[in-house]
């Protein structure tokens, strides 16, 4: 980058950070007699720079450059409450509702607003915490086996121990299935406390025990 | 609060943790730069997150301060005897 790209990208991000501090606020006020976990990120600039790499995008087509994360308890009525009163209340140019309950993106469940103001795009995702769990778990195992995974790009299992590789086929059956599980636990509303849910909870906590706690240091 | 983090991806580790008031958004946003301008490691995450507090930056964004995440930070912390 030339530093008249990087004077640009300074004036820019300040900009952005100051409408995404905004409507982080506006948000949060609107949850003040239950409030909400609210929190906002600028997105990472190497994962941006890949971004605009690796595809036609221009900077200003980039739609989660700043954000904004909710999450709530494992209950349908908390989340379709929490989408309602920002799409309701918030004042934007435009937004748009993208609900991945039922049908998952590549085994993500969330449901997101994209808001636009001042030409500027804003993603909120609001998760569950399983939801959450999920995507957490999800990206750790990107990490490991290559980011791809999650958008449905084959894993090179040859640069992986044989073990490994049972291991990365258990993980991936796995988090498929816990992604089903929490598009079911959705369809037939499942209170927070419920069995189904806390063995959801249990089954993610055994992969990211698997992530986590396997050496790795196998592959070439 | 504002908290810039510098994590490690493929170790799952933070490296590094800036903390900023809400009001010095112009400072953090010079952290930011000061940080991310010299970083060419794509395994590092350069990353400026807000919330009321650290409790709801954990529960929204877990991945940078869960135990493992914060293992690093915390033995920088720790008091010498």
């Amino acid at each position: 980058m030339t530093p008249t790209d990087w004077a640009l990208f300074d004036e820019l991000s300040r900009e952005w950070w100051r409408t995404l501090t905004s409507i982080k606020t506006e948000i949060k006020n609107l949850f003040t007699e239950s409030p909400i976990n609210i929190s906002s990120r600028m997105k990472n600039f190497g994962t941006l720079r890949e971004k605009l790499r690796q595809t036609t995008l221009k900077l200003s087509e980039v739609r989660d450059i700043i954000g904004c994360r909710v999450v709530v308890l494992n209950l349908n009525e908390e989340q379709d409450l929490v989408v309602r009163r920002i799409i309701e209340n918030i004042e934007v140019d435009k937004f748009k509702v993208i609900d991945r309950r039922i049908i998952s993106n590549h085994g993500y469940r969330a449901v997101h607003i994209e808001l636009r103001l001042n030409r500027m795009r804003i993603e909120i995702q609001v998760r569950t915490e399983l939801q959450d769990l999920w995507a957490r778990t999800s990206e750790a195992f990107g990490e490991l086996v290559g980011r791809g995974v999650r958008y449905g790009k084959a894993i090179e299992l040859e640069r992986f121990s044989t073990h490994e590789q049972i291991l990365i086929a258990q993980i991936e059956g796995g988090l498929a299935s816990a992604s089903n599980k929490i598009g079911e636990a959705f369809a037939k509303n499942y209170e927070q406390d419920s069995t189904e849910i806390r063995e959801i909870h249990s089954e993610l906590g055994v992969i990211n025990s698997l992530i986590g706690n396997t050496d790795w240091g196998l592959q070439s | 609060m504002i908290v810039i983090v510098q994590y490690a991806r493929q170790q799952g580790l933070l490296l590094g943790i800036d903390r900023f008031t809400d009001a010095q958004s112009d400072e953090a946003c010079d952290r930011l730069h000061e940080l991310v301008k010299p970083n060419t490691d794509d395994n590092v995450e350069i990353v400026m997150l807000s919330a009321d507090s650290e409790e709801v930056l954990t529960k929204t964004h877990g991945k940078y301060f869960s135990e493992k995440a914060m293992r690093n930070i915390r033995a920088q912390q720790a008091p010498v005897n």
